[in-house]
């Protein structure tokens, strides 16, 4: 080895030496970096890290797993955000079961700013409504209304046109054999509702339909307030082979899903046809294989918007809309496709 | 910058092996502790984290028992009126509303600060019903306490299950947070064995580098010493710029070179000097010769020999004794050539005549028994040479080459040109030479014998040295002989170029 060859080479090991040293402890730097990010994405819990607002509504509906709510609340949330305020689904995470009364009671009792409540004519709760609205809390109902509570406003599908609705439905599947149209009423609904869309779907095949006056149409109330009662009523009904109905018109999409499972386990289909009530995975499948013939989609994130809007109208401006209708869509085999597309992928994105 | 490494390198270079061993060590442990210290860190924190988890659990609990004692101590005195439940009514509602302080009160998307701020909400809502029912007792409104009673008991139950939905929600929210610390500390396990391979490969590449840069001087200083064990005492120096045990033993080493360096140095230059002394010995062994022989030629005064030589001749012509005249004629001519000639050239004939002198001299001497042949070119006659060449040749052919034959012995003078060159051949056909000894001759190595007793005193190594150097050239003369008793021929070559 010659001088100049040695000296280089005692530069390439100082280097050398540098070089590790420099590797180890960035290594170990880059890895407590790494580490502390792994920890910090993983703990991506909103206990910690989470957005504080000014106003909070609740929401309280009696059903409380229905996909149609859960549209609700979602775009219900998305809308509150732009005014700075949360909504909570009351009950949702709590361990017991309440009913809306209960519900409203605590909602009262949190001292929200406003109450989004799917109403029913109990005079309890419509009581609790007045509570709420004497302590200053906005309540708009959803859906259902309280009409003789204080409530501000009602965000719904308008019952006559509802009925409309269906009439036409039934007038495009009836042929000569169509006899007997059964329309499952909702036991929490109030007379007058029931009245409102029995007659305007009584309305609307007569209009159509003058001379013929054979079709029978009959209501029967269901009920919904018990837990598991509306699948034991259905399967009566269609297990009832003398008296089984030609058309089935579901008023709730939990009815929808009873009648086409019934419909199914006893091997009525085509037998009956049935117009369900809003929809989720199973009953536009069930649209798809035509066991249901048709569907009513409300549009439930313009609810939750529309809810939210009435809410801050009312708080801005001191008055607000009495009603605020909805739209609704008939869901056919033509279209249901394009429902199921955005369902799938719901699912793929919750 | 540079100073401070400069700073830095100076000071390691100038630290022990012991030291520098274990720096290195202690360096790599380091390292090995830094890293030890952040998994632990971790490690605890984690731990820390795993606590506040179940401490929120623990406050949860606090709460609800604090507000049952309310419901309690509420119940106890509308059933006594007691003072002591009184007392214990304020106390409990006391320590409810300091334990409701700690949560929280604002809206928030989180569903368990939420649920936090919906307590507390609540709470407020129970207390004010409980007082309510408290004062209605003591103002005996039956009818309004009662009421105020259930509607405490079913907030007081609405609450309970609000903290214990809560305490579902954190233990849920913990749990996740219990998977999120087993992964991680899975994920630390994996950084860290990672890590500490990487580090322990690390470390072993650095104390073997470290290592080698201590023991590459001493590899160096190895192969240096095989060199010089070679003989090679041109070896590079070690270059050391530690001062550790290494360097010191480098450095002797390279003092040790050096002055072997200049040991055989100073013997060279003895060995030189020697030389020049022999030399200079020669030389004057050479002057000496001289000196022998201009004594030699003082003894005899040459006018008074030849003149004596030339009366003999004269004698002997007037007594009819001619070949006696022409004897004693050739030998005048012979003496005359070697004391005129000696010191200057002479032409080719001018030789070709002493060595006819010579022959007749010894012929007459031996009864002619040489038999001796010329043939030589006469053009060629005037070329110059140095003196006295011929002559010790052909002695030396009859001296050693046939003067003991059995056969008639026969030498043989050829002078001819061929090329650019002339060629001077002297071949008898004596016992000839073996080729060691003509190598021997040609080198000078013969110690040749006395020649003063019978010859004119010059001898053949004489003849070959004045030959070469009168031509400056090493081939100027050639001895050829097939072996024993093939007889010898020995060879000059003049060149035709101009000489002095």
């Amino acid at each position: 080895m010659t001088m100049k060859s040695f000296n280089k080479h005692k530069k390439v090991l100082t280097l050398v030496i540098c070089w590790s040293m420099t590797i180890i402890i960035l290594l170990t730097i880059f890895s407590i970096f790494y580490f502390r990010e792994k920890l910090l994405s993983m703990d991506a819990s909103n206990i910690t890290n989470y957005k504080r607002y000014d106003k909070h509504y609740a929401l309280i509906t009696s059903n409380m797993d229905l996909p149609f709510w859960e549209s609700v609340y979602e775009e219900a949330k998305i809308e509150a955000e732009k005014y700075n305020a949360y909504v909570e689904y009351v009950g949702k995470n709590l361990s017991g079961n309440y009913d809306v009364k209960v519900l409203l009671r605590i909602a009262i009792d949190c001292a929200v700013d406003g109450i989004i409540i799917e109403g029913s004519e109990d005079t309890e709760v419509t009581a609790l409504i007045d509570e709420a609205v004497q302590k200053g809390i906005v309540v708009i109902t959803v859906l259902r209304d309280s009409p003789k509570s204080e409530r501000q406003s009602f965000v719904g599908i308008n019952n006559y046109n509802l009925g409309q609705t269906y009439g036409q439905q039934v007038l495009k599947i009836k042929d000569k054999d169509t006899k007997r149209i059964l329309v499952l009423m909702d036991s929490s609904s109030s007379d007058a509702n029931k009245n409102i869309i029995y007659s305007s779907i009584k309305q609307t095949i007569q209009k159509e339909d003058a001379k013929n006056k054979r079709l029978d149409i009959q209501t029967v109330t269901v009920d919904n307030e018990n837990t598991f009662a509306s699948e034991e009523a259905i399967r009566d009904i269609i297990m009832d082979t003398k008296n089984l109905p030609d058309i089935m018109i579901c008023l709730s999409s939990i009815d929808t899903r009873c009648a086409y499972q019934a419909v199914v386990d006893h091997n009525k289909v085509g037998l009956v046809d049935i117009l369900g009530y809003y929809y989720s995975q199973d009953i536009l499948s069930a649209v798809q294989k035509e066991i249901i013939h048709s569907t009513i989609s409300i549009d439930a994130k313009q609810m939750g918007a529309l809810c939210v809007q009435a809410i801050n109208e009312y708080t801005r401006a001191g008055r607000v809309s009495d009603y605020l209708p909805v739209d609704t869509q008939v869901i056919t085999l033509e279209n249901v496709s394009h429902y199921l597309k955005d369902e799938n992928e719901k699912m793929i994105t919750p | 910058m540079n100073m401070i490494i400069n700073i830095i390198k100076y000071k390691w270079y100038s630290l022990t092996i012991r030291f520098k061993l274990v720096a290195v060590f202690m360096f790599t442990c380091f390292i090995i502790f830094i890293v030890n210290i952040f998994l632990y860190v971790n490690v605890n924190s984690m731990i820390g984290k795993i606590n506040e988890v179940y401490k929120s659990n623990v406050n949860l609990n606090e709460l609800s028992d604090s507000l049952a004692d309310v419901q309690d101590s509420m119940t106890d005195y509308l059933t006594t009126k007691g003072s002591e439940a009184l007392h214990g009514y304020y106390s409990a509602e006391q320590r409810y509303n300091n334990l409701l302080g700690r949560l929280n009160t604002t809206i928030t998307d989180s569903h368990i600060l939420l649920m936090e701020k919906n307590i507390k909400n609540m709470s407020a809502a129970y207390l004010t019903v409980t007082r309510e029912t408290m004062q209605a007792k003591r103002a005996r409104n039956v009818e309004k306490y009662k009421g105020n009673y259930d509607k405490a008991s079913d907030l007081f139950s609405y609450i309970n299950t609000y903290i214990n939905s809560l305490n579902n929600e954190q233990f849920k929210y913990n749990s996740d947070n219990y998977k999120v610390l087993l992964v991680s500390l899975r994920y630390l396990e994996t950084i860290a064995t990672a890590i500490l391979i990487i580090i322990i490969l690390m470390n072993v590449f650095l104390v073997y580098i470290l290592t080698y840069s201590i023991i590459s001087p001493l590899i160096q200083l190895a192969k240096n010493a095989n060199e010089i064990a070679k003989g090679n005492f041109e070896v590079s120096l070690v270059e050391v710029r530690a001062l550790d045990e290494v360097g010191i033993v480098s450095k002797a080493f390279s003092r040790m070179i050096l002055s072997i360096q200049e040991y055989i140095e100073k013997i060279k230059i003895n060995l030189e000097t020697e030389n020049m002394m022999k030399e200079k010995e020669l030389i004057m062994a050479g002057h000496l010769k001289d000196a022998q022989l201009k004594y030699l030629q003082t003894q005899i005064n040459p006018h008074f020999l030849f003149n004596t030589l030339n009366a003999g001749a004269q004698l002997a012509m007037m007594e009819g004794a001619d070949r006696t005249c022409l004897f004693i004629e050739n030998m005048a001519d012979f003496f005359r050539y070697n004391i005129k000639k000696i010191n200057e050239d002479a032409t080719l004939e001018e030789e070709i005549k002493l060595v006819d002198n010579y022959i007749h001299i010894l012929n007459v001497r031996f009864s002619g028994e040489i038999h001796f042949e010329k043939a030589v070119d006469d053009n060629l006659m005037k070329i110059c040479v140095p003196s006295m060449i011929l002559q010790p040749i052909v002695e030396n052919a009859i001296n050693y080459g046939i003067r003991d034959v059995e056969w008639e012995g026969i030498i043989k003078l050829q002078v001819y040109q061929k090329a650019d060159s002339t060629y001077i051949s002297i071949k008898d056909n004596g016992i000839g030479i073996e080729q060691k000894k003509i190598d021997d001759i040609m080198r000078g190595e013969i110690i040749e014998p006395d020649l003063s007793k019978n010859s004119n005193g010059i001898g053949l190594g004489n003849v070959i040295n004045r030959l070469k150097l009168y031509y400056n050239r090493e081939d100027v003369i050639e001895i050829i002989s097939a072996g024993k008793n093939q007889g010898t021929e020995i060879i000059i070559h003049i060149p035709h170029v101009s000489h002095k």
